[in-house]
């Protein structure tokens, strides 16, 4: 049937109908396509489909065989777009019943976490999907990099792949400040301090960022604005970019095994075959995307929980502030010395480099095997940011009074600990003295925890942290629902000395692990 | 338009330069003095901070509360500050970090200001210890004033002094004098060493 005939026939309406859905294709095509069939129609209706169709004409036509090999791309590329998208829509959605201002920013939070129809669910795909992103881009530039594929044509592209990490990278961390808690506040305090630290514009740029001296409404704004605007529409502009020059201009590399290598005519012929987009890797695509959509649905909600801390308190600085885990190599660069060299300097520096990778390496090799120098290199680069990452940890390099430490183990100012992660009805009431034989009626999880503290307070005193040391945990409920737990270790520093008392109480509820603390030392 | 004027000479003011070029220049100049004046407009515009931090005199109680000298510095969270008895008279210290900002806390078994974000410690007077602070805790202002708030002693930030000298007026047995602490006047500490 011809498009003519079709039109003028009132008959085939549904199917015109239908065609146009579908980008010309008619729906035994659309079938056949998905099915992996030859072509029903002459001349192949599938190529007139990425003229058709908008979505169709920015994907080639056709790929070469060898460039799509799932050991070569390991579907990267399209993951990250995959889960930019997944953070567009779940951020929307959480935009309905998020209040950008300090008074109601936390309580819309848990409203949105407890009290709104799979907005738990919505909550932790965004944070998690976020923090997979800043894994799949890293992983994809690797690729990249042990694939040799940022040389030649592709620099320009490799840029924009630099830019596109560092935005994926300030997205995570403007959003880290949105839900309004302890952890967020001061680790967006620590990061506009550095910005401050910048020579010349730092007091102008921490000025633009706070929109005051201080975060506080005007800087939650500015911070939401960031994260829900500019940099989102940042990253479409240069994703555009970046995806156009692959598709337009120099398409996805081959292997350097076949572009450098010694192959029979016969087997360079097959690598270089080209394949079409429809169906071949249309189909390969739904069904990667469609086992990673499941997968990062499954692992939030069966694994994952998106962390919430106390409500942001401009008055009190939380023991164990940490940044966010691909932040902590700056964190640990920072305790190393100077905030201007080490919070400023070091990192642009680090990402101006990487940048330019593609303009200073001039060896043309691509193959791994050829590039001794830059292996190397890149290996002493993943080793230093593992190594920084792991002094930038809470525990590295800050020492705390040995009561503060235990009481810090079993129940932190922040984050879970032993005691939070009990459940509600393990909590049995009750005053126990861990010099004391404990009674038979305690729950086994809490007899665990009662051991796991005494062996603590054992090891401080044996080592001379804390000298006659006593200890003792009470738990009392409160009111339904609601039970209060008292950390209390004393000790004598020597015969002469007082006796000195460290106290935390922390309040667990049912149902949530969020707790509102009081601490006395 | 300019086809009824095609009979006038059009003469360029720069004799030498098309006419063509010259309004290509201009232009130009036009379309950057544009987007520069746009530029400083947004910019002015988001800069501007909708209130000034307030800075308040904190009531920081009387001269009888102070600690003696050795005791730990007395907190004043909402004011963020801990007073400090030093040898040469009271002190307000800064409670927030030389170094990024974080607000210190006090570790009672080693007497000294630990900074739970990156480590760095300050002795019971403010001074640097260890750590990537670089230099010692700020001091705020501090007022000593009698029953009918006439100031007798204050720290004189301008001329080095950043401690009040408390110590003749409780000699004088007058515990009912009271400490206020201005957080709008503020010294830095001295840089580390």
């Amino acid at each position: 049937m011809n498009s003519d005939s079709a039109r003028t026939s009132p008959a085939t309406r549904p199917q015109r109908t239908k065609r146009s859905v579908f980008a010309g294709l008619a729906l035994h095509e659309v079938r056949a396509l998905l099915r992996g069939d030859p072509p029903t129609e002459r001349p192949n209706p599938r190529y007139r489909a990425h003229v058709n169709s908008f979505l169709l004409h920015i994907r080639p036509r056709t790929y070469l065989a060898a460039a799509t090999r799932l050991t070569h791309t390991w579907f990267l590329g399209v993951l990250a777009v995959l889960l930019f998208a997944v953070e567009l829509v779940t951020g929307v959605l959480l935009m309905v019943f998020y209040a950008p201002t300090p008074e109601q920013a936390y309580a819309s939070i848990l409203a949105i976490t407890y009290y709104t129809p799979y907005g738990d669910l919505l909550r932790d795909v965004h944070r998690l999907g976020a923090e997979v992103m800043v894994i799949v881009v890293v992983l994809h530039m690797a690729r990249t990099f042990l694939t040799g594929s940022y040389k030649g044509p592709r620099a320009f592209t490799w840029l924009t792949g630099v830019l596109l990490l560092v935005v994926t990278l300030l997205l995570s961390f403007s959003g880290y400040l949105l839900p309004w808690d302890q952890l967020a506040y001061w680790a967006v305090t620590i990061g506009t301090s550095m910005a401050q630290a910048t020579p010349l514009i730092g007091a102008e740029l921490n000025l633009l960022l706070r929109g005051a001296t201080e975060i506080g409404a005007d800087g939650l704004l500015r911070f939401y604005l960031l994260h829900v605007l500019l940099l989102p529409l940042a990253g479409i502009l240069l994703i555009a970019v970046h995806y156009y020059r692959i598709a337009r201009h120099h398409g996805i590399s081959l292997p350097a095994a076949v572009e450098e290598g010694d192959l029979a005519p016969e087997e360079r012929a097959a690598a270089t075959r080209k394949i079409d987009f429809l169906p071949t890797l249309f189909v390969r695509e739904v069904v990667v995307v469609s086992f990673v959509l499941l997968a990062l649905f499954a692992a939030a909600h069966y694994l994952f929980d998106a962390p919430l801390e106390q409500q942001a308190d401009p008055f009190h600085t939380p023991l164990n502030t940490q940044a966010p885990w691909f932040f902590l190599w700056v964190q640990g660069l920072l305790k190393l010395g100077d905030k201007t060299l080490m919070g400023v300097i070091v990192p642009v520096l680090f990402f101006v480099l990487l940048a330019a990778l593609p303009y200073l390496d001039r060896n043309p090799a691509r193959c791994w095997q050829r590039r001794p120098a830059a292996m190397v290199l890149a290996l002493a680069v993943a080793i230093a940011i593992g190594v920084l990452s792991y002094m930038g940890t809470a525990t590295y390099g800050i020492t705390l009074p040995p009561a503060v430490r235990i009481a810090e183990t079993l129940a932190p100012e922040e984050g879970e600990g032993a005691l939070r992660s009990l459940p509600y009805d393990a909590l049995t009431p009750g005053s126990y003295a861990l010099d004391q034989p404990i009674s038979a009626s305690v729950s086994p999880k809490l007899h665990g925890v009662l051991e796991r503290y005494a062996h603590l307070v054992t090891a401080a005193a044996a080592a001379g942290e804390l000298p006659n040391a006593e200890a003792f945990l009470d738990i009392v409920e409160r009111q339904a629902d609601l039970k209060e737990a008292t950390v209390r270790i004393v000790w004598q520093p020597s015969e002469t000395e007082r006796q000195l008392t460290y106290t935390r109480t922390i309040y667990l509820h049912r149902g949530r692990n969020a707790a509102s603390i009081a601490q006395d030392s | 338009m300019l086809g009824c004027m095609s009979n006038l000479e059009i003469t360029s003011p720069l004799r030498g330069i098309p006419r063509r070029e010259l309004l290509s220049w201009i232009w130009l100049v036009a379309v950057t003095a544009a987007a520069a004046k746009a530029t400083e407009l947004t910019y002015s515009f988001v800069r501007t901070s909708r209130a000034a931090q307030q800075h308040t005199r904190f009531d920081a109680g009387t001269v009888a509360d102070l600690g003696a000298m050795g005791d730990a510095p007395q907190p004043f969270p909402e004011g963020r500050f801990w007073l400090a008895q030093t040898p040469e008279g009271v002190a307000a210290l800064d409670g927030v970090c030389t170094h990024l900002d974080c607000l210190l806390g006090w570790d009672g078994q080693a007497h000294e200001f630990l900074c739970p974000c990156h480590g760095s410690r300050f002795d019971e007077t403010g001074r640097y210890l260890s750590g990537p602070a670089p230099r010692d805790m700020d001091r705020f202002a501090v007022e000593v004033v009698d029953g009918e708030g006439a100031a007798v002693a204050t720290t004189d930030l301008v001329g080095g002094s950043t401690a009040a000298p408390v110590t003749p007026i409780t000699a004088d047995a007058a515990p009912d004098f009271h400490l206020v602490v201005d957080t709008g006047q503020a010294s830095e500490g001295s840089p580390a060493t």
